[in-house]
């Protein structure tokens, strides 16, 4: 999974946004690392709806413009799941690889 | 939020195929856009582009058909160029069977050409779409011809032995040059060719051929060979000129 599907899968987890609001939410959670282009956004909406990970919700219009939301399905939920799962072993395991070279004095390792 | 940004980014969301996902996104971009901002970064633009093109391929789910889309267009492109130069190298529908006269080297030329003292060597080269006709009695085609004349001056009187091999180092000379199809000498001053090398055509008066130079009319597989073959041949001792021809 890319860094862009795994912060949109994210931004998506605890209710439905529009493609705006994925785009704040994604830059907020990603301490500003993370700003989404808008073609990136629905290029990626777009393969995850195909995927059945995501599926649009409901559309509104603000200003005479159309805000369509997308909501996380159960198959994204279980993905960003696994997906989480795996960042939290590779983690775990290069936490562990650090704590080792700080033993061996190897220089040092910023907390 | 102005009305100018918004015509700019419709603008570039053209690359996206028809539909609410232009105006949808046109939304996000101007939320998107910091208030002082009038026109689209460099960034968004190439970012449309590149996306709006990948929609237009409709499989968001693969990147494999973007691969295969940009194959394809390689494949067309060379398929495409390699077409279009072979085009090029032949000649206009038509040039083949335009001779408006039959070609005479058919016709057994006089093996005794009279002996020709006066100006010396001229090797002009002729291009001659109409001519080309030369070539379909060969079952060829070919985009135009030269002819060249080479006499060193003495030379032409002193029989058909020596002029026989400067004719000889002529047409060795000649056919080095890649691209060059298929000789013709010319020496009888009552041959037609003369009548067009020289007059245009027309006849030549009294024994005014006998005072011109004989030359060598070479075809060429195109146009682009006759700079080669004039430098190659102009500096030969005895040579005076070569051009293309006229088409008759």
């Amino acid at each position: 999974m890319r860094e862009p599907t795994f912060w949109i899968l994210t931004a998506l987890a605890p209710e439905p946004r529009y493609g705006y609001a994925v785009i704040q939410e994604v830059t907020r959670l990603s301490d500003g690392r993370i700003t989404l282009q808008a073609g990136t956004l629905y290029a990626a909406l777009d393969r995850l709806v195909a995927l059945g990970l995501v599926e649009p919700d409901r559309e509104e219009t603000v200003d005479g413009r159309p805000r369509r939301y997308y909501r996380l399905t159960a198959d994204g939920a279980t993905a960003l799941d696994d997906e989480t799962e795996r960042l939290r072993a590779s983690v775990e395991a290069a936490t562990a690889q650090l704590a080792a070279r700080r033993r061996f004095g190897l220089g040092p390792v910023s907390s | 939020m102005s009305d100018r940004l918004a015509r700019r980014y419709a603008y570039w969301l053209r690359f996206y195929p028809p539909g609410p996902r232009r105006a949808e996104m046109l939304a996000t971009l101007l939320e998107c856009a910091p208030p002082e901002r009038t026109r689209p970064t460099g960034r968004e633009i190439l970012n449309l582009i590149v996306y709006g093109l990948r929609a237009r391929l409709g499989h968001p789910a693969s990147t494999a058909v973007v691969v295969l889309a940009v194959l394809v267009a390689l494949a067309s492109g060379l398929l495409g160029a390699a077409a279009a130069a072979r085009i090029g190298w032949w000649p206009p529908a038509g040039t083949c069977t335009a001779t408006s006269r039959p070609w005479r080297r058919s016709r057994p030329r006089p093996r005794s050409a009279p002996p020709r003292s006066g100006p010396p060597a001229t090797i002009w080269c002729s291009a001659t779409p109409g001519r080309s006709g030369a070539t379909g009695r060969r079952g060829l085609r070919r985009r135009g011809q030269f002819s060249a004349h080479p006499v060193r001056p003495g030379l032409a009187g002193r029989g058909r032995r020596h002029r026989g091999s400067s004719r000889r180092a002529r047409r060795l000379a000649a056919v080095r040059v890649g691209g060059t199809t298929w000789l013709l000498f010319h020496h009888d001053p009552h041959d037609e060719e003369y009548r067009y090398a020289y007059c245009d055509g027309g006849r030549l008066t009294g024994d005014s051929g006998m005072k011109v130079p004989y030359f060598w009319e070479i075809g060429l597989s195109s146009p682009g060979v006759f700079p080669a073959l004039a430098s190659e041949v102009t500096p030969m001792p005895g040579v005076v000129a070569v051009r293309h021809g006229r088409a008759v």
